[in-house]
């Protein structure tokens, strides 16, 4: 861990100059070969309004429709979960939470295979956003009134509730899935879609998950000291004058809307929210002025360079992104399962 | 002479209590736990509260603190509903040091005992010289400037209370709540806390504190406070007076199933001979007949 000031500033330095060289490289590859030159000239035309005869049709299409609206999205939906990981575990002080343990993802989720299941996903790119926001949202409402009793929540009864709402969810998701089997076509997009990918993404996509993850960004920006105290306990944040319930209230809406954001974009990405705060932690120490922007930045190195992986080595075998992070992340969580004491309360 | 008495009694009466509880009743789902509590607390007195254990000392602590919230009666600081005031002011009013004390994420100690300025600062603002002198101050009357760089999750139960009292004071608050601070500690730290309390105490401060240690609180506070069920078995504020008075043969046996010779003795910490209080020896549990 570093102690000093500038260390912590120049690694943040370090984590944003990987972010835009990953951005630069997620736009330079793919499964198509485009000249490196073409490439600047279609930018320069998109971004400067010049005009250039020599640009190819196609090409354009290829950088303009696919390729940045996916580097987007990785950006977006990676630093929106490791920002909710960030949060939840902050708020439960528990360093193995996350959105999904409240059960939100899978909220989230149900909402979106809904969509999917009765045809309103066909009728329009906002379909499913819409449905996942709703599920996400019923989710926490129920889990959090569960477990709220007088105005005081408590964290265990909270993510227990959360367990079991999630399983519900779960269950629920998988219904619709099996009545589904007969309808090949839509089975086959829930199965895609849950397992999490950036494939077919658009533009529709970027507008629906860009504002909310930057409204949602800078509102946590004002939670940094809360978030600092509730680390420490509801006790000692309510002494030094912190509402630990309109706090916690607003937190955990803040984090609904950024987690419904990013899993109706992505589908079920896992373990991004997980790990990347909590390596963050260990590096930076536990203050949320260092941590806040540090996860921004480091889910969206996660998840681009998760995206890069798998299409550099698995090039035509389509592998869902959701795969890969599991696949890297679910290690990791039991290393730390395994080297931590879970402190649940 | 009588009129100085009169003058006393009159500015006692027109004073105006620091904190009070006023008909508190608090129960948690059926449970209930306090029933019309009424408390008038002073600057500069030394409040102990007392009871068995499971009695609601901690409960009482926490509805003053505005951590739970009663549902009848209220709680007022300088005459003010706790309702009514944002959790900053209150903050900048009251301070809470915790009974179970987990700091189990990598603070400095530093930078703990900065988050009791926390109230006085905005969501950007950063330490002003003052604060930080603040702060160099409060770690400086609870003894350990010398672990300002030192990770909280690494000290020992009585370090990590001294750091949370220095936070509170930090706060620079008018009234401290604390709940149990010399439980966990061995006892040349209780006489350490306690000796620090009381010192905050003759600058005029206000200081509630649940304690178990009976002789302890005799030897300390101006107050004492005994929590316990009355006639009707309801818990309520049974006995509130001087040390000598709560802590009488009758309330020993009713209240603490005890019996003990008392007997007087001088407050060592008070300048004043006159002060005077009572120590508890020979103390035996009462046999219950079966």
């Amino acid at each position: 861990m570093f102690n000093n000031p500038t260390h912590k500033i120049l690694i943040i330095g370090l984590l944003a100059i990987l972010f835009i060289t990953l951005s630069g490289l997620a736009v330079l590859q793919g499964p198509v070969d485009i000249p490196f030159n073409t490439i600047l000239t279609i930018l320069s035309e998109a971004i400067l309004g010049t005009h250039h005869d020599t640009i190819i049709a196609w090409q354009q299409s290829i950088i303009i429709d696919v390729r940045l609206p996916r580097v987007l999205i990785a950006m977006f939906a990676g630093a929106s979960l490791a920002l909710c990981g960030l949060i939840t575990q902050s708020m439960f002080r528990n360093p193995l939470a996350s959105p999904s343990i409240l059960g939100v993802s899978s909220g989230a989720s149900l909402g979106a295979v809904i969509a999917i299941y009765c045809g309103a996903s066909l009728l329009s790119a906002w379909s499913i956003p819409l449905f996942a926001f709703i599920g996400a949202g019923i989710t926490l409402s129920i889990v959090y009134r569960i477990a709220t009793n007088q105005g005081q929540s408590n964290i265990a009864t909270l993510l227990l509730s959360g367990v079991a709402i999630s399983a519900l969810n779960v269950a629920a998701t998988s219904l619709l899935l099996a009545l589904s089997l007969n309808n090949w076509d839509v089975a086959r997009m829930i199965i895609y879609w849950t397992m999490g990918g950036l494939d077919g993404r658009t533009w529709d996509h970027v507008f629906i998950i860009l504002p909310i993850i930057c409204s949602g960004f800078i509102c946590l920006l004002f939670y940094s000291k809360p978030l600092d105290l509730l680390l420490l306990g509801e006790q000692h944040a309510l002494s030094v004058g912190v509402d630990v319930k309109k706090t916690r209230r607003n937190l955990l809406i803040i984090s609904t809307a950024m987690v419904g954001a990013s899993v109706s974009v992505v589908g079920g990405i896992g373990f991004i929210g997980l790990v990347v705060p909590h390596i963050l932690r260990l590096i930076l120490g536990p203050s949320h002025r260092y941590l806040l922007p540090a996860s921004l930045l480091g889910g969206a190195i996660a998840l681009m360079s998760a995206d890069l992986f798998t299409s550099v080595f698995f090039k035509n075998s389509e592998i869902p992104l959701g795969v890969i992070t599991a696949a890297l992340g679910a290690p990791f969580f039991l290393f730390l399962l395994i080297k931590q004491r879970v402190v649940i309360n | 002479m009588t009129d100085s008495i009169i003058n006393e009694n009159n500015l006692k009466a027109n004073h105006q209590p620091l904190l009070s509880a006023k008909s508190l009743s608090f129960s948690y789902g059926k449970t209930e736990q306090l029933v019309n509590t009424n408390i008038q607390a002073y600057a500069g007195e030394f409040i102990g509260l007392i009871g068995g254990n499971g009695v609601g000392k901690s409960t009482l602590l926490q509805l003053l603190l505005g951590l739970l919230t009663p549902q009848q009666g209220e709680v007022l600081i300088e005459g003010v509903s706790l309702n009514k005031l944002k959790r900053r002011d209150i903050a900048k009013q009251m301070a809470f040091v915790p009974q179970f004390i987990e700091l189990p994420f990598s603070f400095s100690v530093e930078e703990v005992v900065s988050m009791g300025r926390n109230p006085y600062l905005g969501a950007f603002q950063l330490a002003s010289k003052a604060d930080t002198d603040i702060v160099k101050q409060a770690m400086h009357t609870t003894d350990i400037t010398h672990l300002a760089k030192r990770k909280v999750n690494q000290l020992s139960g009585g370090e990590k209370q001294r750091v949370i009292i220095a936070r509170s004071l930090a706060q620079q608050p008018k009234v401290i709540l604390l709940d149990e601070p010399i439980a966990s500690l061995d006892i040349s730290h209780q006489f350490e806390t306690l000796d620090l309390i009381q010192s905050l105490t003759q600058q005029n401060k206000l200081a509630i504190t649940a304690i178990h240690d009976l002789n302890l609180a005799a030897q300390y506070c101006t107050r004492l406070i005994l929590l316990s069920k009355n006639e009707a078995g309801k818990v309520t504020v049974v006995a509130d007076g001087k040390p000598q008075a709560v802590l009488t043969a009758e309330n020993l046996q009713k209240h603490f199933n005890i019996k003990a010779d008392i007997v007087n003795t001088q407050k060592s910490n008070y300048a004043e001979a006159s002060t005077t209080t009572i120590q508890l020896t020979n103390i035996r549990p009462i046999k219950k007949r079966t």
